[in-house]
């Protein structure tokens, strides 16, 4: 029985302190996993979470992937047998039906037991470092086959009523190159969870099971009602539509897109995708959950009433997803799905930028695809192979109240520190700094890209590297234009300068060779030409914008030796510049155009597939 | 003629002063209002007015210690001044990058960066670099230094920072850059890194030298000018002033490195824990200060209060170590509101002191945590020697249109309700500072204090099973108690991979040395005499790979594979203590750190004197107050708290009312006044 049938109503107040137990536990044992995790992904760059499920495995609280954690490990230990102490691992994206989205994404369930019976479940998952595969880190561009990607875990019972299953523990961590690690890992993640599982249970013991059960399910409800009516307040009726392009897949020149299709009908909205491209023969391909894409949407709309708890209640603004199987976002096992954030990523910013064809502009512009390197070395004294595996920032969409945000990588995760890379690794980072004119101008200006220097200091080894917008920037809205490209050049300067496939890997490099990398921007916000001068001039001072961006992009003429605006030549040169481009449209990349059929034309004539 | 100690805190509404005679260790406390614009005036003031009271000279006064927010508001405010930035080649965008995250609670799309503390056009990279080793790798480029030095000069800006990769391994470049501005530049104020913050990551190191120049005017003139003053006034005492640390550093030093001063407030508040905890035979003892926008909480465990080595304070990391305090948003000013979707939240908003809460009746519309407690009866409406009387009628009024109204609740129920929400938060913060470091709260007493800390002390208590609440008599002035019971500490820290089986333990034990050395010299500089310094070591360790440390404790060992041996042990342990597992994996040291102390003219607290009263002769009023664990409004005894004898028991419902808070004992637990007038609270079953 539910509560919604016992319909038990539980005052404001209760409510309120059930959603700050929740908010104390979560971070309580997300500081766990950092302060104890092993790998540097983990613990330097925070790639983890804890979230809480409820009986039905919905989300109580957490990151809202729309996902169903729960089902896959149902499917083979029925609810019946489970039991106090237990705690289940997975990592398989398949069996999870993209639950996972991909495998080093190790997930770890906990049942809580109160009074004889599970009322709710814990998980904690991470980033992991690499589970073998066909390279050290397991995933990677080159990538064809979801075994390149390193071990899969069905789910299973790693811990039964409390005792190790350590038979399965020593296959997973035999076939890890990084056994320490994995294993450093998995007990923070398995502490974290039994910790969870702890707090919840005090939880239920403070306020009693039926008022907690109540209380939980109130939220959802409560989140729900929230999506609904604002996502039925912002989109109006009619069908808007956006297409977005990956550069490619990794093992191919071709390039992917994706097709989203939002309609509205009376109080229905729907999303269709069908007419999106067929999956990538490379990783990027983004195994979507039933939830997923309605949560991303639910996500923008939560921003509406940040006190209600984001849980599975997101995933009510929309009301049907319609995905085809065999496309990009629905591949047919055993694609690689390694790199899937690149296409996920972009459908994040695809939500806005469906919003902003139904609410004339009014929403941020495109973000760039976080960006990750590979950096392998080879210790020539025991003939082992290091990995770093580097997470760059990149630029951020302008807002319609701010400019992008510079040098992000995506939400909370960090970088790490160059004097740690050293300290760690053969490696020398020389150059971390703000990639000039990479933030795509407009009245609010897009984020900057950044730049990164790293040579190798080992005999030899390899690098791999995800970054994307190389060939397909992000865009700018209303007026707003597109951010800056990415690039990666090896020995900049040099007689050996060489230029880098963006998105490949089993690159070769020897010592001293430099890498750098330049990370793309974020799309600007409303006309350039309508940039308050002295904020130009600022980023001008400040190095985020050059002087002669600032006359071209801008029309804002800096004189280059006393950096003092000319204001009546300014004046001049954005009449003269405005009248030259016409009146702007919607989106701009490449060129300004206002659908998503506009731009498909212009993109199949100049970027052949 | 009696020597005196003087210890002064300035706070945002009043300057705390209390005058101790070191001879029969009297103490006299006085409170007058702050002067935010220059507080000097405020402490100047206070200074004259508590020695005239008492009729002491100046000259009685042998020691001055002070607690100032002038860095914590120069930082949190965002007020301090232009600053310079020299940097190693390649890294002029350290602090606009920072660690390329947001903060993990924000919504990234509706996040805005905050401005730094130095702008890019004013930092400026040199040629130089060093290994992680310190191993030179390029050398210094004076000529580029020079340049930087005069570019500063020509625009004015007076204090600059230098902060170069690795330079906590090898600061010679460091400091050879800061010879190199003098020579250019003589009038600057220089910061290095390896003298603020001489440990790893490169963002965190420049940002705490950044801060420290950044408040370093503001603080050195501050101190300066109060020096000055002093002597003005024929105070020829020593000066010092409470660090973020628990410890007092001379004004001096203070100068040199303000950003050591970011949590000078708090702190002292915690050091007065300490005593209040070692005077009532506390173990362990969680303080918790509530005042009015803020709540800071701090665990001591066996007397001693934790360090945290990676503090923030506003959104900047400040990396040294500082008490481990955790401050929440929630206080007496903070709002009580219902969200558009019917969600009852209270904070982090805040009415502050202007307008402040409705009952203040000076505009504030917003009903808060104080106008709750006002609707429940908990506070007087005439303040005890308080100015003005509190409008009961517009607190109700308040709650009820915003609160219990959209939310159809009783207006005494949803007043409850606000203090349940806003004691649930609280809760929060204690468990962050104890469950979270491996303690349980059950074993730890609560030491209460600030405007409203006794007040909800004992629903806290309730809320983690703790046994034990103790109020000092003057909640208000905790923090100036403090400084007058704080010794003399510094630390010194330097990154130093040691990674096994290759320890060395000739190479960390010169470490420690060269930073006893260090300690030794300002000792004697502080004018401690040999015999009473105190050094102790620590060590960050951690197992290879993982990314945090924990700091243990190296006691005062010599270094050898011996004494390695049993820190590695003890680090197993703590681990196991703290996070549920240990491992059977390599163990690193990462940071070796020192702690040098000695004690200048610290006192005791002293005793209640005779001729008081018995709970029944102290009663003072009754009124009606608001339990929720009675369900609703019961009678209760008002006493008078000043004229309580020690010894005196009360039992709960009651309210004790003093010069400067309100002391709730809440049904089910009763009250006992100690010798030092300390109510020592517990249930009663």
């Amino acid at each position: 029985m539910t509560s919604t049938d016992n319909k038990l109503v539980v005052d404001p107040v209760t409510r309120q302190l059930i959603r700050g137990s929740l908010r104390a536990a979560r971070l309580e044992c997300e500081l766990l996993i950092e302060r104890t995790a092993m790998s540097a992904f983990i613990r330097e760059k925070k790639d983890y979470q804890v979230n809480f499920l409820d009986r039905n495995g919905h989300e109580l609280f957490g990151d809202a992937m729309g996902s169903d954690m729960l089902g896959c490990v149902w499917d083979f230990y029925p609810v019946e047998g489970m039991a106090p102490g237990d705690l289940y691992w997975y990592n398989d994206p398949y069996m999870s039906k993209g639950s996972v989205t991909h495998t080093p994404d190790m997930t770890f369930l906990a049942p809580v037991f109160f009074e004889g019976e599970p009322v709710a479940y814990c998980h904690s998952f991470a980033h992991f470092w690499d589970l073998g595969g066909s390279r050290p880190g397991s995933i990677g561009p080159a990538n064809t086959e979801i075994f390149h990607d390193g071990t899969l875990v069905p789910p299973i019972k790693i811990v039964d009523q409390g005792k190790l299953n350590d038979e399965a523990y020593r296959i997973i961590l035999r076939n890890s190159r990084y056994p320490d690690l994995l294993e450093g890992d998995t007990r923070a993640l398995m502490a974290a969870a039994k910790r969870a599982q702890e707090r919840l249970l005090e939880m239920f013991a403070r306020f009693g099971k039926e008022t907690t059960l109540a209380a939980l399910d109130a939220d959802q409800v409560d989140t729900a009602k929230m999506v609904r009516e604002k996502s039925r307040e912002i989109i109006p009726q009619g069908s808007f539509s956006v297409r977005d392009y990956m550069d490619h897949a990794g093992v191919s020149d071709r390039w992917y897109s994706y097709h989203v299709k939002l309609t509205r009908e009376g109080d229905r909205i729907t999303l269709d995708a069908t007419a999106s491209d067929d999956q990538a023969d490379g990783s990027i391909n983004f195994l979507a959950s039933d939830g997923a894409l309605a949560a991303y949407f639910g996500q923008y709309f939560h921003q509406y009433d940040t006190s209600l708890l984001s849980n599975h209640g997101l995933v009510s603004a929309i009301d049907d997803v319609q995905l085809r199987q065999g496309s990009i976002l629905q591949p047919d096992w055993p694609a690689a799905l390694g790199c899937r954030a690149h296409t996920f990523t972009k459908l994040k910013s695809s939500v806005r930028a469906l919003l902003a064809e139904a609410t004339d502009g009014k929403v941020m512009a495109g973000s760039a695809v976080y960006v990750i390197a590979y950096w392998r070395m080879k210790d020539s004294e025991t003939n082992s192979w290091l990995l770093c595996t580097d997470g760059i920032a990149v630029g951020h969409g302008a807002r319609p109240f701010a400019d992008g945000l510079d040098a992000i990588y995506s939400r909370h995760n960090e970088n790490y520190p160059g004097e740690f890379m050293e300290m760690e690794y053969p490696l020398r980072m020389e150059r971390y700094a703000i990639s000039m004119d990479s933030g795509g101008p407009g009245k609010l200006r897009g984020g900057c890209g950044i730049i990164r220097d790293v040579r190798i200091l080992a005999d030899e080894g390899t690098f791999g590297l995800r970054v994307e917008n190389n060939i397909f920037p992000t865009w700018g809205v209303n007026g707003g234009m597109g951010g800056g490209t990415s690039r990666v050049v090896m020995n900049p300067g040099t007689p050996q300068e060489k230029e880098i496939r963006a998105f490949s890997d089993d690159n070769i490099w020897k010592k001293g060779d430099l890498v750098r990398v330049y990370t793309a921007g974020g799309g600007g916000w409303g006309d350039p030409f309508e940039r308050e001068t002295d904020h130009v001039l600022n980023d001008v001072l400040d190095g985020f914008v050059s002087v002669a961006a600032a006359l071209e992009s801008y029309g804002v003429v800096i004189d280059s030796n006393t950096l003092v605006i000319d204001e009546r030549a300014t004046t001049a040169k954005r009449r003269e510049l405005g009248a030259s481009r016409g009146p702007t449209k919607l989106f701009h990349r490449f060129e300004y155009f206002d659908t998503a059929e506009e731009e498909l034309e212009w993109v199949e004539k100049n970027i052949p597939r | 003629m009696d020597d005196y100690s003087v210890a002064v805190d300035v706070g945002g509404t009043f300057t705390d002063i209390v005058l101790c005679n070191l001879t029969t260790n009297e103490q006299m406390v006085h409170k007058t209002p702050s002067t935010p614009d220059d507080p000097s005036t405020g402490f100047l003031t206070g200074l004259r007015e508590v020695l005239s009271a008492n009729s002491v000279e100046a000259s009685q006064v042998k020691h001055v210690f002070h607690g100032t927010t002038i860095a914590t508001n120069a930082i949190l405010e965002n007020k301090g001044s232009p600053v310079g930035l020299v940097v190693s080649d390649g890294f002029k965008f350290v602090l606009e990058i920072g660690r390329h995250g947001t903060p993990r609670q924000v919504n990234p799309q509706s996040w805005v960066k905050p401005d730094r503390p130095v702008r890019p056009r004013d930092i400026v990279e040199v040629p130089e670099r060093a290994g992680f080793g310190g191993e030179i790798l390029t050398p210094l480029d004076e000529q580029a230094v020079r340049h930087a030095a005069r570019k500063f000069r020509a625009d004015e800006i007076t204090s600059i920072a230098v902060s170069f990769i690795h330079s906590y391994s090898n600061s010679d470049h460091e400091n050879r850059a800061r010879e190199l501005i003098l020579e250019e530049y003589p009038s600057a104020q220089v910061s290095l890194s390896s003298e603020v913050l001489a440990v790893f990551r490169e963002y965190e190191r420049t940002m705490t030298t950044v801060l420290n120049a950044y408040v370093m005017p503001r603080v050195s003139s501050y101190i300066g000018n109060l020096e000055n003053s002093l002597r003005a006034n024929s105070v020829d005492s020593s000066f010092s002033i409470m660090k973020s640390n628990g410890g007092m550093i001379g004004a001096e030093i203070a100068m040199r490195q303000p950003v050591h001063t970011a949590l000078s407030g708090p702190a002292a508040g915690v050091m007065a824990t300490l005593q209040i905890a070692k005077n009532t035979s506390v173990k362990n003892s969680i303080s918790f200060d509530m005042g009015g926008t803020s709540t800071d909480v701090a665990l001591l465990q066996d007397g001693n209060p934790t360090l945290n080595l990676a503090g923030r304070l506003g959104t900047w990391p400040i990396q040294l170590p500082m008490l481990d305090i955790a401050t929440i948003g929630c206080g007496g000013g903070s709002i009580a509101n219902v969200s558009p979707y019917g969600s009852l939240t209270v904070g982090p908003a805040s009415a502050g002191s202007v307008p402040g809460p409705v009952c203040y009746g000076k505009g504030g519309t917003a009903p808060t945590v104080t106008d709750a407690n006002i609707v429940l009866g908990r506070i007087n409406t005439q303040i005890a020697g308080g100015s003005l009387p509190l409008d009961a009628d517009a607190a109700t009024k308040a709650v009820q249109e915003k609160i219990a109204g959209p939310l159809n609740m009783d207006v005494h129920a949803a007043a409850s309700g606000i203090l349940s929400i806003a004691n649930n938060t609280m809760v929060g913060a204690i468990r962050n500072v104890s469950v979270e470091r491996g303690h349980d709260p059950r074993e730890f007493a609560l030491v209460a204090y600030g405007g409203a800390g006794p007040m909800h002390a004992i629903d806290v208590a309730n809320l983690l099973g703790i046994n034990q609440v103790v109020a000092p008599l003057h909640p208000g002035i905790a923090s100036a108690y403090g400084l007058l019971v704080a010794e003399l500490k510094n630390d010194y820290a330097r990154t130093s991979l040691q990674t096994p089986p290759d320890y060395d333990p000739n190479g960390m034990e010169r470490i420690y040395s060269e930073m006893e050395s260090e300690g030794r010299a300002w000792l004697a500089e502080e004018g401690v005499p040999t015999d009473a310094h105190v050094f102790s070591r620590w060590a960050d360790v951690r197992y290879e790979h993982q990314g945090s440390e924990v700091t243990v404790d190296f006691g005062s060992k010599k270094v050898t594979k011996e004494t390695i041996d049993e820190v590695v042990k003890g680090f197993h342990a703590l681990h196991e203590q703290l996070y549920g597992f240990s491992l059977d994996q390599p163990v690193e040291f990462v940071t070796l750190r020192m702690t040098a102390s000695g004690d200048v003219g610290s006192v005791e607290m002293p005793k209640r004197p005779d001729n008081l009263v018995t709970p029944e002769k102290a009663i003072a009023s009754q009124r009606p107050v608001f339990f929720d664990e009675a369900g609703g409004f019961v009678d209760c005894n008002i006493y008078d708290r000043d004229l309580l004898a020690p010894g005196s028991s009360i039992d709960g419902p009651a309210i004790l009312e003093g010069m400067d808070s309100t002391v709730l004992i809440n049904p089910g637990w009763a009250g006992k006044i100690d010798e030092y007038g300390n109510c020592i609270m517990r249930p009663t079953k």
